[in-house]
């Protein structure tokens, strides 16, 4: 019996052990990030004098499922050119999930819709930095299945949107739609209306565009990465997990109308409906609407190592100019200002000032997609220089 | 007398009826993704990277079949030795308190929700190290299995005569010798059956995998501490997708995933004939 229990408490000992010693990287990492800030001071020299070296690795990113098609693309084009030098390695597990895996340093960059939030950005300020810009355009775009009403047929303004979603529309043929499009014939059937059930980033620009274009929405519902849809209540609305599920539930459901991202409305085809710019025209996005969109946001837009969470997407939204597509908004990448690693930093570097020039070239833009316009570009090329 | 005997003969029935019907949907299963993937499987499919949306070529899912053989045979090492002689002590010191109380946390470990498992995994060896490691994954699948291999080697021992345990410990030889020499050569279907379903489980699991492993797109492995794929998480990825090329290989990766599940229990099935004749 006493042989037992000293086995047992040897056994337990080394469980406390081993445990204790899985544990304490972490402790050890906590210590030792004042000196590791220290020598990232030393590394430029080394680097500079080591421009004209070959470097090869693996750089990891992760974060928004939209980007994720458009990054697979560039990356498998850009291992080719480099004959499998550079690796990146991007998994598309959500916006939100991305910001928080680059804020716990688990990943080099992190790929998001939204821009990093205000109090994450201040916190990364006091620990050297980041940076984060534009990558590509993305467009979202208002599908329906009305099944006698072709795409691209239907014309819709953010106003009669917001009150579909608001729940004060309820049928195809009420007159506020009727009045829209005199030459189509809606049927009297009720609207359903398609909303994402999880937190996203394609919720948090569709409502601030109705945001923007409707009062009663900005004071009964507001923008966020999710809202209380008021349709819910009245229980003609539909949520769905992703722009996969909001894409399937609209197919599944005849009347209905739903917001989803440009690409997944292209593959998945779905019937997409016009909408009113600021100047008046009823416009899809085409390679000139958004083109026409970009021109009026360039001024307003900041510089990479700035703050962006107070004028995107609030602000970007149904810009000016006649031939402006309403609800434009762009994919952002996100990096650190510092890196331990030197061979990261070039990698890095080297990937990213790819994209934003070559990469943007129509033959390496995945279908769906528009590239971003060269001033835009330029946004993240200065960034990049600030990388160290 | 004739209305009892046509009674049971309905009874008997209804209930083959539905002894049938649950096959069903495993026949369904496998019938339906032999049909939809198979097509897509040749070794290219097996070897390469997966492809870009569009554009390209057709690709494969080499990295995260590398992946998960890696994650697997690595789960299988760790949980495997803690596993046996976990069942070993619950059949042969069944007696102890200790044994008793492991025997109720592993039971109750057998029904816990994998993505906690998942998520333990994160805390003590992802959110510490600063990465997303294979390791972690590996460490999370064999918490998954430690019950499953334990308890299916408990049964194994348990079910050996006790006659033939004091034959062995009649001869005097030491207890490792009556346990992992006489004795295991007589539980070794019960054991490698055990092994086999703690294999099939950790190939099939998705949850501890979504917060350890990240997912690899271009490279198969590059080291213990680096990130890595594996075909559930490749599945779960590409299916949800928009492109036509991504279901296609989300397809092709089910139909491997599936031969691979069913190899193995074939496998542990012959063992277990093997042994009867």
């Amino acid at each position: 019996m006493r042989a037992n229990r000293i086995l047992i408490l040897v056994i337990v000992s080394i469980i406390v052990v081993v445990i204790g010693l899985i544990l304490s990287p972490r402790l050890v990492t906590h210590v030792t990030t004042p000196i590791t800030a220290m020598t990232t001071q030393a590394p430029p020299t080394t680097e500079e004098a080591k421009t004209e070296a070959i470097y090869y690795g693996t750089i990891n990113g992760a974060g928004a499922t939209y980007l994720n098609p458009q990054m697979q693309a560039w990356a498998s084009k850009f291992y080719e050119l480099t004959k499998g030098r550079v690796k990146v390695n991007y998994q598309s597990i959500g916006s939100g999930a991305g910001q928080a895996n680059f804020r716990e340093g688990l990943i080099d960059f992190a790929g998001s819709d939204p821009p990093l939030k205000k109090d994450i950005y201040n916190e990364f300020q006091t620990k050297g930095g980041i940076i984060q810009f534009p990558v590509i355009v993305g467009t979202i775009v208002v599908v329906h299945n009305i099944p006698n009403v072709d795409s691209g047929k239907l014309k819709l303004t953010g106003e009669v949107i917001a009150r579909i979603y608001l729940g004060e529309i309820t049928y195809w043929d009420d007159q506020r739609i009727k009045e829209l499009n005199p030459d189509l014939d809606l049927p009297h059937e009720k609207i359903i209306a398609i909303h994402r059930s999880d937190g996203s980033g394609t919720t948090r620009v569709f409502t601030a565009y109705l945001s923007k274009v409707s009062k009663d929405w900005k004071e009964k519902v507001g923008s966020d990465f999710t809202v209380q849809w008021p349709v819910d209540q009245l229980g003609n609305g539909v949520g769905g997990k992703g722009n996969e599920g909001v894409a399937a539930a609209v197919m599944q459901n005849q009347y209905s109308i739903g917001y989803v991202e440009t690409a997944y409305a292209h593959e998945v085809g779905l019937k997409t409906a016009l909408i009113k710019n600021r100047g008046g025209q009823y416009v899809l996005p085409t390679e000139k609407s958004v083109k026409s969109a970009l021109t009026a946001l360039t001024s307003i837009l900041p510089k990479a190592d700035e703050d962006w969470s107070d004028i995107f997407p609030d602000e970007i939204v149904d810009p000016a100019g006649p031939d402006s597509y309403p609800i434009t908004s762009f994919s952002f990448v996100i990096l650190r200002q510092k890196y331990d690693d030197p061979v990261k930093i070039s990698l890095l570097k080297e990937f990213f000032e790819w994209v934003l020039t070559e990469g943007q070239k129509k033959e390496n833009i995945v279908p769906g997609y528009e590239p971003l316009p060269p001033e835009v570009a330029r946004i993240g090329l200065e960034g990049l220089k600030l990388l160290r | 007398m004739n209305k009892r005997k046509l009674k049971d003969k309905i009874m008997l029935g209804v209930i083959s009826l539905l002894a049938i019907i649950s096959a069903i949907p495993i026949l369904m299963i496998i019938i339906n993704i032999y049909a939809e993937g198979l097509k897509y499987v040749n070794l290219s499919f097996l070897i390469n990277f997966p492809p870009p949306p569009i554009g390209g070529k057709v690709g494969g899912i080499g990295p995260a079949l590398v992946g998960s053989l890696i994650l697997m045979s690595l789960a299988l090492v760790i949980g495997g030795c803690i596993g046996f002689f976990t069942g070993l002590y619950l059949s042969e010191f069944s007696h102890t308190r200790l044994a008793q109380y492991a025997q109720l946390f592993l039971q109750i470990m057998v029904e816990f929700p994998t993505i906690i498992i998942g998520l333990f995994a994160y805390s003590i060896l992802v959110a510490p190290l600063k990465r997303f490691n294979a390791f972690a994954g590996a460490f999370a699948l064999s918490i998954v299995i430690i019950p499953y291999i334990a308890l299916n080697v408990r049964e194994a021992y348990k079910s050996i005569p006790h006659s033939l345990k004091e034959a062995a410990f009649s001869l005097g030889i030491s207890h490792s010798k009556v346990y992992l020499k006489v004795l295991l050569s007589t539980a070794r279907r019960g054991v490698l059956t055990a092994l086999l379903i703690g294999m099939a489980k950790a190939a099939g699991e998705t949850a501890p995998l979504l917060f350890t492993i990240l997912g690899a797109t271009f490279l198969y492995f590059e080291g213990l501490d680096q990130p890595i794929n594996a075909i559930p998480l490749l599945i779960y990825n590409f299916a949800s997708s928009p492109y036509e090329r991504w279901h296609q290989v989300a397809w092709g990766a089910s139909a491997v995933l599936l031969s691979i599940i069913l190899a193995i229990f074939i496998i542990s099935r012959l063992v277990i004939k093997e042994v009867r004749m």
